[in-house]
């Protein structure tokens, strides 16, 4: 089979089709790499909000908070591996 | 030469003192500050990050809670709509793992909004202590916006209160016009607005003076 051949090949619906989910996988991937990014960015800005009151029982938050991070990261493995 | 009589000296009463005996004293016993406290007066175990040492703090003030009934009703429409939509329509084209990561992406995304409006609500206080004004806002996440005047500073203070629940549940806002800088500050829908107004006044005329 030359390029071209396989070129055309790679054109037919069936191969197009899979492309598309292997786009959509792309997006989730970077979705869940970006919401990670955002679990970060809340556990640092829970603590700077902390520190403006000093006193405020913010534990839960902080509980919460890296809990939050951990499941982004299990979700964002879990991404790589299922899709 | 012996003193004949000694006048006894005057207290110097602070308004943590005069608040003992006052029906401000009730409500302070009535909301002590708690995880989710909107109005605590006299809170002795929190601590502002500039707090000079002969500063204390008179009132701690958050909007009431029931101003975040809004995002907890799209929050729980949020979560219940892919329960619908999986009920009512078929999403067999979509690949298996897709529908999987794709329910747990939209949970996530309302896990995301809930927590950010929660913790927007927490964070954002109104401070008033002995010779300042604080106002802390949090609008999102990512922004901090830090107000203050000097008690002195304070030129005129209005409280508002309007609407069925407002009223119901006696909160609104309260209005501080300032001579300085920042032309007013605005604590925007905490309880009590008539008795923070009192406070305030107190402290302008001196009576709060430790």
């Amino acid at each position: 089979m030359t390029p071209f051949d396989q070129f055309i090949h790679s054109l037919s619906l069936n191969s197009f089709d899979s492309l598309i989910w292997v786009f959509i996988k792309i997006l989730f991937v970077i979705g869940f790499a970006l919401y990670l990014a955002f679990a970060v960015i809340v556990i640092r800005q829970v603590k700077i909000m902390g520190e403006v009151i000093e006193g405020l029982s913010i534990w839960p938050l902080r509980i919460l908070a890296w809990t939050h991070l951990l499941v982004a990261i299990l979700i964002f493995l879990l991404s790589l591996i299922v899709l | 030469m012996p003193d004949i009589f000694v006048r006894p000296q005057k207290e110097n009463k602070s308004l943590v003192e005069v608040s003992l005996d006052s029906p401000l004293e009730k409500i302070s016993l009535k909301h002590p500050l708690k995880f989710f406290s909107a109005f605590a007066l006299n809170p002795h175990q929190i601590r502002y990050e500039t707090q000079e040492s002969d500063e204390k703090i008179v009132l701690f003030l958050r909007r009431h809670f029931i101003t975040n009934l809004g995002w907890l009703i799209v929050s729980v429409c949020l979560f219940l709509l892919p329960l619908f939509v999986f009920s009512f329509s078929s999403l067999s084209f979509i690949p298996y793992a897709f529908r999987f990561m794709g329910l747990i992406a939209w949970y996530l995304l309302t896990f995301a909004f809930a927590f950010e409006r929660f913790i927007s609500w927490f964070f954002s206080v109104d401070i008033v202590t002995t010779q300042r004004i604080i106002d802390v806002s949090f609008p999102s996440i990512l922004y901090k916006d830090i107000s203050e005047t000097k008690i002195e500073h304070i030129q005129d203070i209005s409280s508002k209160t309007g609407g069925f629940i407002r009223s119901v549940l006696n909160y609104g806002d309260v209005l501080i016009q300032t001579a300085g800088t920042l032309p007013e500050l605005n604590f925007e829908a905490v309880p009590f607005p008539s008795k923070v107004t009192e406070i305030i006044n107190d402290l302008m005329s001196g009576k709060g003076e430790v």
